[in-house]
C-alpha cells in the first residue's frame, strides 16, 4: 500500500538565547555595536532531527513524547505553519490541522459568525460551512445561543462550538494535537467517538496526546519522539509502555523557561518556570507523606484581566486526578500589576497514590476564557510510598489500587452492651 | 515504502498533492492557493470591519465622523484662517473631503495591513493558509470605509456646487490604485513588523509627515512651479489629484499618475516576493 504521508529526513532548527520571538532595532544596532568586542551568543538546536515515517491511508497514528520532544514541531511541519529546515515531506490529500480549538474565534462576533470565520480559517468553503451548519450546531448543542457574541459564552460552550466546527472539516489527513485535553467528561467521549468516525471512515488520523488512555484506544500505531528523533515506532501497546518507562528516569522536577528562551505566553503573561518541591525528595521521588509544592514563576506584561494559575494533574493511565486554581479567593479576582510573579499550590501529603505524575501548567482568565499558557506534561514526578506505616498504606504491603491515597481518619471505639445513643453516633 | 516506490507514483498511488520542502520556491501552485483562499479573504474583511463597529453605539457612523470632523477643522484652519482655496470649480469643504477620502483609503489600509500580521499571530502560529490573504483583507475592509465614504461624496458634490462629469468612473480605478499602494507598502511593512516591531511607531508619525506632503486639504496648484517637480517623488499626489480630477472633471495628471502606477507596482512585486521568502518563518517569529 502507499503512503499518504511520506516523511523522509525532516528537521527543524531553532536559534536559543535571542529572547522573546522579536527584536526591535535597537536591539539589533546595539548587537551591530558590540559584534567586534563579543561573539555573538546565539546558539541554535534540531528541535526535530532526521525523521523518516510513512503513513497509510486509513491510519490512526499517536505521536507521544515529553514537552520539547518534538512533536508540535513536527506538528506544524506536516500542517504547513513553519517550514522544516531540512529533509522533505510528501502529502497525498488535503491535510486539516487541529492545533487549538477555536482557532480565530473573535469574542466580540456571534456562534453563528464564528462558525463562518473559523470554517474559513480552516479551509472550508461557504457552501461546505453552509451545508454543514446544522450539524455543527447539533453537534456543539448551541442553537439558543447562536446569535450571542461567543465572549458571553461558557467556556464548555466555547469549547464545543469550536471543536464541532473543526469536526466537520472533511481533510484526507486530521492532525489534532491534544484538543481532547479540554471540556468535561461527556464532551470528551464525543470527541473521541468522533475522531474514531474519522479514522474508521478511511481517513488518515495524527493525534499528540498526553492521555496515554485516548492514544491507546484510538491509534493502532504510535510513534515515540525523544529529544527531536524518533525513538520508537511501532503497535500502540509497545510504545506507550516504552514511554511511561522511558519517563520515569528522568522526569524534570523543574523547568527554566526563561533560560531557555522559550517562555511560553501572550501578550499579557509568559511562563519563566515551574518546577515541583517537597522535602525529603531525591531525583523526582516524592515521599507520600510530604506536602508537594508546585511552583509557577511568571511574568505580567500587561494589567488587564485578573490571571488564574492553574495546575492540572494526570496520573500514569492519563487519567485527570485533578485540576486546582486560585480562583475560590475573591482577592485573586482583579488584575495584577505587571511584574514577575510565583504562585505556590500546595497538595497536601497523604493525598496522590504511588505512581507516576504529569502536571500540566497553566495561567488562564476564566471571563472571558482566555489561556495565556498551557504546557502540558511540564512538570512530572514520582510519588513513592517508603512503607514505614505511618502512611495511608499503614502495614500493608501488596499493591493498592486508586487514583488518591488519602489518610482519613479512623476510631473505633468500644461497643457497649444496650447503649443505643452509640449506635445511632 | 522504499524511496523508489515514492517516485512511482502510479493509478492507484495517492497523487502526491503537495510537497513540504525547506524554501519552497515561488511557483504558479502559490497564485492557486491565494485564489483557492478568496473566501477567506472576504471573511476576514467582513471580520474586521464588524469587531470594529460592534458595541459602539453610532456604529458605521465612525466610518464617517472621523472624515467628516476633519473636514471642519481644516475647512476653518486652512480655507478660513489661511485662505487656502481649491483649485477645482467646487467649495473648499467638498474638496478637502474628497482629498481626505481617498487619503484615508490609502493611509488606513496601510495601517491596518502593517499590524495585520502581528494581530492574528494567533491564527499564524495555528493553521496554515496563504499569509498574503491577511494583510489584503485589512485593504480590503479599509476600501469598504472608503465605499462609504464615497457615497457621501456624491451626495455633498450637487450641495457644494459640484457638477458630474464622465470622467468619474475614474475615481474606481483610482480607488484601486489607492488600496493597491497600501496593499503594496504593507507587503513589505507587515512583514518587517513581525520582526521589528518598530513600524508600529515609526508609522503613523511617517503617515502623519505624509499628509502634509500629499495635496489632500491645499490643491497641488499651490506648490511654486519650479517645486512642482517634486511632487513626482510622492506616489499619492499622483492618486491624490487624479481622484479629484475624476470627481470634479479638471484635468487628469497623467505623467504623475504614471509614475504611482508604476513605483506601486514596483514596489508591490518586491513586496510579494520579500513577502513569501518571510512568510515560511512568519510562524516562528510572532
Amino acid at each position: 500500500m502507499s503512503a499518504i504521508i511520506s516523511a523522509r529526513g525532516i528537521g527543524k532548527q531553532y536559534r536559543i538565547g535571542a529572547r522573546g520571538g522579536y527584536k526591535s532595532l535597537r536591539d539589533v544596532l546595539g548587537d551591530f555595536v558590540r559584534a567586534p568586542f563579543q561573539r555573538k551568543k546565539s546558539e541554535s538546536f534540531w528541535a526535530l532531527d532526521d525523521v523518516s515515517f510513512d503513513v497509510s491511508p486509513g491510519e490512526a497514528v499517536g505521536i507521544i513524547g515529553r514537552n520539547g520532544a518534538g512533536k508540535s514541531t513536527l506538528l506544524k511541519i506536516l500542517s504547513r505553519i513553519t517550514a522544516p529546515t531540512k529533509g522533505e515531506v510528501r502529502l497525498g490529500g488535503r491535510i486539516a490541522a487541529l492545533l487549538e480549538v477555536g482557532t480565530g474565534f473573535h469574542p466580540e462576533l456571534t456562534g453563528r459568525e464564528n462558525i463562518h470565520l473559523n470554517g474559513a480559517i480552516m479551509g472550508m468553503s461557504r457552501v461546505e460551512i453552509r451545508r454543514s451548519f446544522d450539524e455543527i450546531v447539533a453537534f456543539a448543542d448551541v442553537e439558543k445561543f447562536l446569535d450571542t457574541p461567543v465572549k458571553r459564552y461558557s467556556s464548555g460552550m466555547y469549547v464545543r462550538l469550536a471543536f464541532a466546527v473543526a469536526a466537520h472539516l472533511r481533510p484526507e489527513i486530521l492532525v489534532v494535537d491534544e484538543v481532547l485535553a479540554v471540556g468535561d467528561a461527556a464532551f470528551q467521549k464525543k470527541c473521541l467517538g468522533k475522531m474514531q468516525d474519522v479514522a474508521s471512515g478511511g481517513r488518515t488520523v495524527l493525534f499528540v496526546s498526553h492521555n496515554m488512555a485516548a492514544i491507546t484506544r484510538l491509534c493502532t500505531r504510535a510513534i515515540l519522539l525523544r529529544d527531536g528523533r524518533i525513538a520508537v515506532d511501532g503497535r500502540t501497546d509497545t510504545v506507550v509502555g516504552e514511554y511511561i518507562r522511558g519517563n520515569s528516569d528522568d522526569s524534570p522536577v523543574a523547568v527554566d523557561y526563561e533560560a531557555t528562551g522559550r517562555a511560553p505566553g501572550s501578550e499579557h503573561a509568559r511562563l519563566l518556570a515551574a518546577r515541583v518541591r517537597s522535602d525529603e525528595m531525591r531525583a523526582a521521588v516524592v515521599d507520600i507523606r510530604q506536602p508537594i509544592h508546585v511552583e509557577i514563576d511568571y511574568e505580567i506584561l500587561r494589567e488587564h484581566w485578573p490571571l488564574h494559575p492553574n495546575v492540572h494533574v494526570y496520573n500514569e493511565d492519563g487519567t485527570c486526578v485533578f485540576i486546582t486554581n486560585d480562583s475560590y479567593d475573591p482577592s485573586t479576582r482583579t488584575a495584577r500589576a505587571p511584574g514577575r510573579y510565583r504562585a505556590v499550590v500546595d497538595i497536601p501529603g497523604n493525598t496522590l497514590a504511588e505512581g507516576m505524575y504529569s502536571l500540566d501548567v497553566a495561567l488562564s482568565t476564566f471571563e472571558p476564557v482566555v489561556v495565556h499558557f498551557f504546557e502540558r506534561g511540564a512538570l512530572a514526578f514520582q510519588v513513592h510510598d517508603p512503607g514505614e506505616g505511618d502512611s495511608a498504606r499503614g502495614t500493608y504491603a501488596g499493591p493498592i489500587p486508586g487514583a488518591l491515597r488519602p489518610l482519613l481518619p479512623w476510631s473505633t471505639v468500644p461497643l457497649a452492651r444496650r447503649e443505643r445513643e452509640v449506635v445511632n453516633r | 515504502m522504499s524511496d523508489d516506490a515514492v517516485a512511482a507514483v502510479g493509478t492507484t498511488a495517492p497523487r502526491y498533492e503537495l510537497v513540504i520542502k525547506p524554501h519552497a520556491a515561488i511557483s504558479l501552485a502559490d497564485l492557486a492557493d491565494i485564489w483557492r483562499y478568496r473566501e477567506l479573504l472576504w471573511t476576514l474583511a467582513a471580520r474586521d470591519v464588524r469587531v470594529r463597529y460592534k458595541q459602539a453605539a453610532f456604529g458605521v457612523a465612525w466610518a464617517l465622523l472621523q472624515p467628516l470632523s476633519q473636514m471642519i477643522i481644516f475647512t476653518v484652519l486652512f480655507n478660513r484662517l489661511a485662505g487656502i482655496r481649491a483649485d477645482a470649480p467646487v467649495a473648499y469643504p467638498l474638496f478637502c473631503f474628497s482629498g481626505i477620502v481617498i487619503w484615508q483609503l490609502f493611509s488606513a489600509g496601510l495601517t491596518g495591513a502593517s499590524n495585520s500580521l502581528v494581530e492574528n499571530a494567533n491564527v499564524i502560529s495555528k493553521v496554515w493558509f496563504p499569509r498574503v490573504v491577511v494583510p489584503l483583507a485589512t485593504v480590503l475592509a479599509a476600501g469598504i470605509d472608503f465605499v462609504v465614504g464615497l457615497a457621501l461624496v456624491l451626495i455633498m458634490m450637487p450641495i457644494f456646487g459640484a457638477h458630474f462629469h464622465a470622467s468619474i468612473f475614474f475615481a474606481i480605478p483610482l480607488a484601486l490604485v489607492a488600496a493597491g499602494s497600501a496593499f503594496a507598502v504593507g507587503l513589505w511593512t507587515s512583514a518587517i513588523n513581525l520582526q521589528f516591531r518598530d513600524v508600529r511607531y515609526a508609522l503613523p508619525f511617517l503617515l502623519q509627515l505624509l499628509i502634509f506632503l500629499t495635496p489632500v486639504f491645499y490643491p497641488s496648484s499651490l506648490i511654486p512651479a519650479r517645486w512642482q517637480p517634486l511632487l513626482y517623488l510622492n506616489p499619492m499626489a499622483g492618486v491624490v489629484d487624479g481622484f479629484r480630477a475624476s470627481l470634479f472633471g479638471t484635468p487628469m495628471p497623467w505623467a504623475r499618475l504614471g509614475v504611482s502606477l508604476v513605483a506601486a507596482t514596483v514596489v508591490g512585486l518586491g513586496g510579494f516576493l520579500y513577502f513569501r521568502r518571510m512568510e515560511q518563518s512568519f510562524a516562528d517569529r510572532v
